[in-house]
Parts: C-alpha cells; sequence; structure tokens
C-alpha cells in the first residue's frame, strides 16, 4: 500500500533556530497517527508546516509528498488548491477558528461551493447531512448560530464538519480536545474518528495526551525537542516503549485504576524541563534529563527506522 | 453519604450555600434572568483532610472555591470558617480569616506581578498581615518546602517556567501559614512531565498533617491521585461526596458514574 | 526577553525632539538677540542681513532669537500640560475603575461631557476674565486633554484587573488603592510614556493656536503661536515671519507624534510582529 503521505528530513526553522528536526514519517489511507509531546515539542509546528500554515518567519525543509506532489514545492496558489480539499485541519481553539461575526451555516457556505462549483447551491443540505451525521441535534438551527452561541463541544464539532466537508483524504486534528472539558473530549473523539472513518481518510491526532492517543490511534509518534524520538503500533510502543522519554511520559500518566488498587505511590517526575529552542543541547535533546544517558548522546543519535518502528535513542530499553 | 463528624468543630462548614448571578437581559425587552451557580450547596471540611472537587466546566467547582477563600459572597446560605461567618466579623479577624485561608490561581503565569522579583512577591502577604519574624528567611523556607531553588528569590516571573510558577504560588500561599489551601485546577495548565511535580507536592502537604487542601479538578485521576475525600459537583449541586477510593469503586450518582467513564486509560 | 528592533521613528523622532529640548535649554542662556528688543532701525530685515540670520519683523526684533525663546516656551508648555494631563487622566480614570461600577458609570459620562466643550471657546472666555497667560493656558489645555488620556488608561487598567496577581493582591488585605498604585500602574507605565509623548504634540499644537488667536501667550512672553500671530497682523502669510515659525511647529509635532508612535511600537508587544 502506497502512502498518501511521505514525510522525509522535515525540518520547520527560523534563522538558527530549530522547532521540528528532521522528522520522518509514513501515513497511510485510514491510519490514525497519534502525534505526541509537551509543549515546545514541535508537534504543532509539524501540523502548521504540512499545511504551509507557518507563522511569519518560519520555514520548512525536507520533503512532504502528498500522493505525488510535493508539498513544499508547491506556490501559495497550489498549495491553496490542497488546503481544505486534500489536507483539512481542526484547529484547537474553536472559538477563534470561526468568525465570530457570520453565522455557522456562511461558513459552511464558503467551504462546500469551494469544494466543487456544482456543490455550492446544494451547500445547505450538504451542511445540514453532516452536523446530523456529527451527532448535532437540530442542524437546521445551529447552521443559523452564531459561534459564541454554541458550547465548547459544539463548535468543536462543527470544526470537525467543516474539516470533513471538501472530502478531504487527510485531517490534521491539533489538540483538538484541549479548550473542551475532560467529559466532553470523548465525545469530540469519537465524532472525529467516525468522520474520519467514513470518508476514509487519514488522520493526523496532535496532543499532548498519551491516554487519548492509547484510545483512539493505531499508530503513536512520540516528539521531544523537535525531534522524533519514537513511533510505531499504539499498542507497542505502550506495552513495550523503548526510548526513555516514551517511559518517563507514560509513567507520568496517572492510571485512575492504579490509583484506585492503591498501587501508585508516588508519580515518577522527570527532573529538569524541556529545553527551550534557544537553550537546546548539541546531540539527543533529551540527553541532559535521561537516566539512560551516555557518551554518545552527545552526538544526535539517527532515527531509525525498521519492521515499523521508529526510534531515535543511542541507549534503548 | 457524609462521614459523621468527630468531637471537634470542622474547619468550614457550608449550610445551604447558594450564589445566584443576574444573567444579562436577551434584547432591549427582554428580562434578564437569575443563574444559579451554586444551589444549596452543604458540605463540611475537617481539619487536616485533602478534599477534591470534581465536576464539569460550569458545575459550581470555582463559584465554590471562591466562596470559601473569601473571594465571593452567598447570595443565601451560611458559610462558616472555624466557626464563625467571615463576612460578619470584624476588621482584625477578618484579617485572621485571609491569612488562614491561601488560594493559587489556576494560570500560574498571570498570578504574579510581571514588575516584581519573585521573593518580594513572596514577602508581600507578609507585609500586608503584618506578620512578625525574619521575613527573607520564612521565604527561603517557603521556597524550599515547594522544592525551588533558593535562586529563585531574586528571578522575574518572565524568567521562571509554568511549573515554577506555579511551585512559587504555592510557596507564596505557605509562607504566611495558612490553615487551609484551596487550588484551583493547579496543574491542568501545565505539561504531563511536570504536572507530576505539582501533584507530588499537594500530595506531600496532604499527607504532612496541619494543612488542609481543597483541591478543584476536571482531570478524575488527578483529584484521585491526591484527596482522600471528594466532591462531586453538577449544576451547582454537591450530587455525591465521600471517600475517593469509595466513589471511584462504586460511583452513586449519574454524574461521577459519567465522570468514571470519561476518564481514558492507557492501558 | 527578545530584544525588539526599535522603529526608526524612535530615532527620527527622538532626535528632533532632542534638538528642540537642546535649543530651548540653549536659549536659556543665551540668544543672539534680545527677542523683545525693538529696533526702529533694522526693521523688516531679510535673511542675513545686518546680521540678524532670519532677518527681522515689522519693529525690528529678531526672528531667530523668537523661535528659539519660542522653543522654550513651547518645550515647557508641552512637558507641563502633557504631565498635568496624565495626571489627571489617571486619577480620573483610576477613580472611576477603583470603586464601584456606578462611580464608573457616572465619571466617564462626566469625561464624555467635558470632551464635548469646544476647549477654544473656554479658553477665549478664561483668557477674557483673567488675562491670557501661559497658566490659564496650561490649565485649559489640561482640562481639556485630560479626559481622553483618561479613557486610554481606563482601557488599559481594567484588563489588569483581571489579572489574578490583583486579586491576590487583595485576598491578603491589600486596598483597592494600593492595589491600582503598586500594582497597576508599574504595568501601565508604557501607555503613560506613550500618552505623554503625544499629548506634548497636541499641547504644542494647541498652544499655538490659542496665542495665534491672541488668548494664549502675549508678549512678552514668546511662543510660536505668538509670533504667528504678529507675522499675520503686520506682514501676511507669504513671508518668512511666517513661515519659519510655522515650519518649525510642524517639525516639532512630528518629532514628538513619530517619537510617541515609535515607542507605543516598542513597548507595546502586540503591535510588533512576533513569533508566536
Amino acid at each position: 500500500m502506497k502512502p498518501i503521505l511521505q514525510v522525509r528530513n522535515f525540518w520547520v526553522s527560523s534563522g538558527n533556530l530549530s522547532a521540528v528536526r528532521g522528522v520522518d514519517l509514513d501515513v497511510f489511507p485510514g491510519q490514525k497517527i497519534g502525534l505526541v509531546g509537551e509543549s515546545g515539542a514541535g508537534k504543532s509546528m509539524f501540523g502548521l508546516g504540512i499545511m504551509d500554515l507557518l507563522p511569519f518567519g518560519w520555514d520548512a525543509k525536507g520533503s512532504a509528498i502528498l500522493g505525488d506532489v510535493d508539498l513544499l514545492a508547491l506556490s501559495e496558489k497550489d498549495h491553496c488548491e490542497i488546503r481544505g480539499r486534500q489536507v483539512a485541519m481542526v484547529f484547537q481553539d474553536s472559538l477563534s477558528a470561526l468568525d465570530p461575526m457570520k453565522r455557522i451555516g456562511w461558513h459552511f457556505k464558503r467551504i462546500v461551493s469551494r469544494g466543487s462549483a456544482d456543490r455550492a447551491g446544494e451547500w445547505q443540505d450538504i451542511a445540514f447531512e453532516i452536523l446530523t451525521d456529527l451527532g448535532v441535534k437540530d442542524a437546521g438551527v445551529t447552521l443559523r448560530k452564531y459561534p459564541h452561541q454554541l458550547s465548547g463541544g459544539q463548535r468543536q464539532r462543527i470544526l470537525i464538519g467543516m474539516a470533513v466537508a471538501a472530502n478531504p483524504k487527510l485531517i490534521i486534528a491539533d489538540e483538538p480536545t484541549t479548550s473542551v472539558d475532560t467529559a466532553i473530549q470523548r465525545n469530540v473523539l469519537d465524532t472525529l474518528t467516525a468522520a474520519t472513518n467514513k470518508l476514509g481518510a487519514s488522520l493526523i491526532l496532535i496532543t499532548h495526551d498519551l491516554a487519548l492517543v492509547a484510545n483512539y490511534c493505531d499508530t503513536l509518534a512520540v516528539m521531544y525537542g523537535g525531534h522524533l524520538v519514537e513511533a510505531g503500533s499504539t499498542r507497542e510502543v505502550l506495552d513495550k516503549s523503548r526510548h526513555p522519554y516514551t517511559g518517563a511520559l507514560i509513567n507520568s500518566h496517572i492510571s485512575l485504576s492504579r490509583v484506585i488498587s492503591k498501587q501508585l505511590k508516588t508519580l515518577p517526575v522527570i527532573p529538569g524541563m524541556m529545553p527551550s529552542l534557544e537553550s537546546m543541547p548539541t546531540g539527543c535533546a533529551f540527553r541532559l534529563r535521561c537516566d539512560r544517558a551516555v557518551v554518545a548522546c552527545e552526538e544526535i543519535p539517527p532515527l531509525l527506522n525498521a519492521e515499523g518502528r521508529s526510534l531515535r535513542c543511542w541507549n534503548p530499553k | 453519604m457524609e462521614p459523621v463528624s468527630t468531637t471537634h468543630a470542622p474547619l468550614v462548614s457550608c449550610e445551604n450555600l447558594s450564589v445566584s448571578y443576574r444573567s444579562p437581559r436577551t434584547g432591549l425587552l427582554g428580562k434578564g434572568g437569575r443563574f444559579l451557580a451554586l444551589d444549596g450547596v452543604t458540605l463540611r471540611i475537617e481539619n487536616g483532610e485533602s478534599l477534591g472537587i470534581v465536576g464539569s466546566s460550569g458545575a459550581g467547582k470555582t463559584t465554590f472555591a471562591k466562596v470559601i477563600s473569601g473571594q465571593l459572597r452567598p447570595s443565601a446560605g451560611t458559610f462558616e470558617f472555624k466557626g464563625t461567618d467571615p463576612s460578619l466579623s470584624g476588621k482584625a479577624s477578618r484579617g485572621d480569616f485571609q491569612r488562614a485561608v491561601q488560594y493559587v490561581f489556576q494560570n500560574p503565569k498571570s498570578s504574579f506581578d510581571p514588575r516584581i522579583k519573585i521573593g518580594n512577591a513572596l514577602i508581600e502577604p507578609l507585609l500586608s498581615f503584618n506578620i512578625e519574624g525574619d521575613h527573607v528567611e520564612m521565604v527561603m523556607t517557603a521556597l524550599g518546602t515547594v522544592g525551588l531553588d533558593k535562586g529563585i528569590y531574586s528571578r522575574y516571573p518572565h524568567e521562571l517556567s509554568g511549573g515554577q510558577l506555579q511551585r512559587a504560588a504555592i510557596a507564596r500561599a505557605l509562607v504566611v501559614k495558612p490553615r487551609l489551601l484551596i487550588a484551583d485546577e493547579p496543574a491542568s495548565s501545565l505539561d504531563v512531565s511536570i504536572r507530576a511535580q505539582i501533584l507530588n507536592l499537594f500530595r506531600e502537604l496532604g499527607n504532612s498533617g496541619g494543612l488542609t487542601l481543597v483541591l478543584i479538578a476536571h482531570d478524575l485521576a488527578a483529584v484521585a491521585y491526591t484527596a482522600q475525600r471528594l466532591a462531586v459537583f453538577e449544576s451547582g449541586r454537591i450530587v455525591e461526596s465521600g471517600l475517593t477510593l469509595e466513589i471511584l469503586k462504586n460511583p452513586q450518582s449519574d454524574e461521577a458514574k459519567r465522570l468514571v467513564s470519561a476518564n481514558l486509560a492507557i492501558f | 526577553m527578545r530584544k525588539r528592533n526599535v522603529p526608526v521613528s524612535v530615532w527620527f523622532g527622538g532626535s528632533i525632539t532632542l534638538f528642540f529640548l537642546l535649543c530651548s535649554i540653549f536659549s536659556l542662556f543665551w540668544t543672539p538677540f534680545d527677542p523683545n528688543f525693538v529696533d526702529t532701525t533694522k526693521t523688516s530685515l531679510g535673511f542675513g542681513e545686518a546680521g540678524h540670520v532670519l532677518g527681522t519683523d515689522i519693529i525690528g526684533r529678531d526672528l531667530l532669537s523668537g523661535l528659539l525663546a519660542g522653543a522654550k516656551m513651547s518645550v515647557f508648555l508641552g512637558c507641563v500640560t502633557a504631565t498635568i494631563s496624565v495626571i489627571l487622566g489617571t486619577i480620573f480614570a483610576f477613580i472611576a475603575v477603583g470603586i464601584s461600577p456606578w462611580v464608573d458609570e457616572v465619571v466617564m459620562r462626566f469625561l464624555d461631557i467635558l470632551m464635548a466643550v469646544p476647549g477654544v471657546i473656554v479658553a477665549l472666555v478664561i483668557a477674557t476674565v483673567s488675562g491670557p497667560s501661559a497658566l490659564s493656558t496650561v490649565s485649559v489645555l489640561s482640562v481639556f486633554f485630560a479626559p481622553v488620556i483618561a479613557r486610554v488608561v481606563r482601557s488599559a487598567t481594567i484588563p489588569l484587573l483581571n489579572e489574578d496577581f490583583v486579586q491576590s493582591a487583595r485576598m491578603y488585605g491589600r486596598g483597592k488603592a494600593f492595589v491600582l498604585f503598586r500594582h497597576v500602574l508599574p504595568n501601565i507605565l508604557s501607555v503613560l510614556v506613550v500618552q505623554f509623548s503625544l499629548y506634548s504634540a497636541n499641547a504644542v499644537l494647541a498652544e499655538s493656536g490659542l496665542s495665534y488667536l491672541g488668548v494664549g501667550i502675549s508678549r512678552p512672553q514668546i511662543s510660536w503661536g505668538t509670533l504667528l500671530k504678529e507675522a499675520q497682523e503686520t506682514v501676511g502669510p507669504t513671508t518668512g515671519l511666517m513661515l519659519w515659525p510655522a515650519t518649525v511647529i510642524l517639525v516639532f509635532v512630528l518629532g514628538l507624534n513619530l517619537l510617541g508612535d515609535g515607542l507605543r511600537d516598542v513597548m507595546d508587544p502586540r503591535s510588533a510582529g512576533r513569533k508566536s
């Protein structure tokens, strides 16, 4: 099976600073990848880099082939063709992703008309259908509302609907549940994965929450300090993580069941914090906090891909 | 549902607490309604216990925290701290109340005046409450308790990370030696690996005795890890309360069941 | 904290302002001639004649000395008016925000009324009653600038009051006034500095206008507006007597405005292009 997106040696930099340093990733049709990392790891910049939506002063390098189109070689005009049609993005802050002065229906109208001119006339039916599929009750009423009149969870579903409206092949969701209640999180993610499945599309879920990936993604990719440090099938990586940071991240997660069974005495702590872009250490980014660091770690370990697993570590477990 | 209180009086006693807000008018001719943020909350908090407050957003957790920390006056019902209603007492005992109840805010970055060094920010409450003693010494001790380097004293807030700032905020609350510490979502804006540090700190503080802890969180697991007792809020009411482990193993109310099932596990 | 690029306007505007500042200090010690010295033998001289670099007016007073003396007055008036306006404006804003929403409403509407009154008319009235002078000019201008500054200070203050560190200070017993002066004021200093420079410019412009109408400064005190008035009355608008004061006003006000705008760009993190 050919991947719909092939990313090789992807860098996102601004002058001397690099937020993403050499990421390799393959996205296959129907695959759901959870891109996990803490703030500053570069995961959001990766998503923005793929979409060419980087903030002023930041550029992407390397190769990102969508189908047979080199995304980095596209002009802005050509990229506009791709965005929203073949690749769609669901943003974190639903309130600022929507125009506060326009009704929900207006947002859909624009997207559907853009998708194809002949569908433009039926935008209302299409939007209605999408919203109903997403579980929005009274879709007709919702289409006439303004963004601020809806709850966070409803708005997130609108964003998902907008992403899905143009039948994209790839959906990139950047922290879609951060501004939403924990209780609604499941709801939003159920909606997102159902919509993705219906389209037969692929999903890149960017998040800091390992639990979300554990429950909704078949592939887990972990980022730290701009590097992709480990990737592979979710179950495999979680059960037998090899990179020390992945292990530490898994241990930081509070398991309710372990608390209940009183097995959790103290949460293990990773000393220090993720280095900022300006103070990134030479060699492996995690080196200074790692309890398995060796002399070799002063050189950046290569990203090795074997048997569906990727790993960037000199001294893995 | 509520464990029977012991022979001495509870630290905090809330009876039928209600807080209502006037909601804005709908249109020029519409009538504004009243919005009940808290609807008859009754709760006792004993000395030395650590209580967790959970519920979805809008359930009234923060409103409740504001009432028991003195930031908000209830529209109805009574709130007593150490047996007396702080809003009825004179200036002196109001000062005692403010000193005995300390608050840690959710967002560490806005908890500190960007123009004031951390050390000076921590001395402020000591000055304001006219507490005697070697202020610098007391601040250094507090910094040590939360695991911060003494050098933090002369740094500015923007030089500290989110985790460090939150710990400084906790230190500021501890420096006046309060009886009750209320923390509103103290770890939710922090990175996962830093969250562990903060939650461990709270767990220690709760276990050390002498300090009563009220922790508000929407993350059930975080609260479960740090609090012995739990109060589940929904639509301004407490729908379930009791020992944390009991509720987690056997949730009775719909809301508690919903919260438990919404929790996602890794394995 | 990353260093932001200091925009050109700060350097440019700053240099102009500095230049005039130096001129006014300079003129305290020495001017080519006594600006008020009437010399009927040397009237209406042109450029460079008889040692008068810019010529003389219709009764022989040196123009350059007049300009220098005027600079002194303008800089002085500009600074004093701006200072008083900013202080008054800040006090109004703090009173409005710090007491209660009701007081806020009352104060802001009062300021609205103040702004609706035409300043020139009031200046005329006061001038008629007490005679035109530096004091009357400064007072009138300050009172009319203060409401606008109050608005700006108020909108800078309100978001700060919602910050947790303000709530925190209140919770460990600090009064509202303490919080305003200890926590809010230092954090809005940049706003005040910008307002100060912009309103110095406005003050100079306004004063020139008032003096031109005869209700501001009058001889023996000299301001650029006074010079304009005299030029217009005696010779007409096409001579150097008119053009020099006008140009000088233009350049100084431009410099102050550039400086204010530039400072605002430097101090307000939102307006500078920033990496997220």
